[in-house]
């Protein structure tokens, strides 16, 4: 699941988890402890740095509730990139964790969080592919193009001036 | 030879000591190859450039380089190449296997035995992977202490282990197996159907990296048959750098997709 995002893999894993019937918080605890191992293994990838803020804020939401602290969601926003807000799906994630630690039964939720992170996520795709054409043709325009002249008309240019 | 020669001969063997020990690392890392191996292999190395040395004396220090590192480096390539390839495919057929499993089970056969019948029909080089999942599976708990099973799965790459683990945790389930083998084969597509979109974003851009990069070998070469090195020269000494950076910016900087979740 190496290019799955990080959010939709926590959701899928810990959902299956569920399934088989342990608790949302072993669930939790569990993927944490896999996620946090394959980390240390991994060497750094492009998307490293989204995945590293939300293992911390999920690691930290776990530890607050195994410490039976409330969860305060501003106290998360300063170790995300997307300064000022964590984002209502990973509000809503870290907000069912803290309802299924109390006892309630959250499984109908997650599965509709997980739908709603799945169609947020295919939206993401879709407006990357579109904005593809435009950032490719910036390297294509600024180097790629001019790499390409150089090469085939700068013989031609010299053979031309020693010719003069 | 010039002090700017020995300083980029000195860095080449570098660059070629680093990548030859990264290169082993992942392997033992990833345990295609045993750290034991590996030493063998590092002694069997250092015997044949030291044959070499004596039967072809070394005339230059760029000659010492491409004889200790090249082939080292070479081999190490080719067996993480041929071993990360082999890893992948068996992630890629395992939907497959879990679908004809599921069939046979349907059919009566205990998961076990539905391995073994798979595996009997495997030919194609993912029949490595497959037989230790199968191995792991046949000495589970169930049967023996566990040892076995245990020393089975340390000895496997993090991937396979993770897949044998898996097969092996449904082994042990006293009922309900083939619902959990739906539910892994669910889990594999949801991930696999994910992934393809996301890397649909990525091929565009690596696959137009990848023309240009072949178009500009073509040229470049149509550029010295023309016109002589001599003239090329010059030309290509700004060309190539430009043409690096843009082929790399394409590559990497058009990539990643921003999510907002």
């Amino acid at each position: 699941m190496d290019r799955v995002n990080v959010v939709l893999q926590c959701l899928m894993a810990i959902e299956e988890e569920v399934c088989r019937g342990r608790s949302l918080h072993d669930a939790a605890l569990s993927w944490l402890s896999v996620e946090n191992y394959q980390r240390r293994q991994r060497t750094l990838g492009s998307n490293d740095g989204y995945r590293r803020v939300f293992l911390d804020q999920f690691a930290t939401i776990v530890r607050w509730l195994e410490e039976g602290r409330p969860i305060e969601l501003d106290r998360l926003v300063g170790c995300d990139r997307n300064e000022g807000d964590i984002g209502r799906h990973r509000e809503q994630l870290f907000l069912l964790l803290e309802s299924a630690n109390t006892g309630a039964s959250v499984l109908a939720e997650w599965r509709a969080l997980r739908r709603e992170v799945e169609a947020q996520l295919e939206m993401d795709i879709k407006v990357h592919v579109e904005s593809l054409p435009l950032k490719m043709l910036l390297p294509l325009l600024l180097l790629l193009f001019p790499a390409f002249l150089i090469l085939l008309f700068g013989p031609i240019t010299r053979a031309f001036l020693s010719a003069i | 030879m010039s002090t700017a020669l020995k300083i980029a001969i000195f860095v080449c063997s570098l660059i070629g000591f680093v990548s030859a020990s990264h290169l082993a690392t992942i392997l033992v890392r990833e345990r295609f190859i045993r750290a034991v191996d590996m030493t063998k292999i590092g002694t069997v190395s250092a015997i044949a450039v030291g044959l070499s040395v004596i039967v072809h004396p070394v005339s230059s220090i760029f000659d010492v380089w491409l004889r200790v590192f090249s082939p080292l480096v070479v081999a190490l390539a080719s067996a993480f190449l041929l071993a990360k390839r082999r890893q992948t495919r068996v992630e890629r057929e395992l939907s497959k296997w879990l679908g004809n499993l599921i069939m046979r089970m349907r059919m009566g056969h205990s998961l076990e035995a539905s391995l073994e019948e798979e595996l009997l029909k495997n030919r194609s080089s993912t029949r490595f992977h497959m037989l230790a999942i199968v191995r792991v599976v046949s000495f589970s708990p169930q049967k023996d202490t566990g040892a076995s099973s245990r020393d089975s799965l340390a000895s496997l790459p993090p991937k396979i282990r993770s897949i044998a683990e898996e097969f092996r945790r449904i082994h042990l389930l006293p009922s309900r197996q083939i619902e959990e083998l739906e539910r892994w084969r669910c889990r594999i597509h949801a991930a696999e159907n994910f992934r393809r979109k996301s890397n649909q974003a990525m091929a565009q851009a690596r696959a137009q990296a990848a023309v240009l990069g072949v178009i500009y070998v073509a040229l470049a070469a149509f550029a010295v048959v023309a016109f002589g090195w001599t003239s090329v020269k010059g030309s290509m000494q700004v060309s190539i750098p430009l043409f690096l950076i843009g082929a790399l910016w394409l590559w990497k900087g058009t990539g990643g997709v921003k999510w907002t979740v």
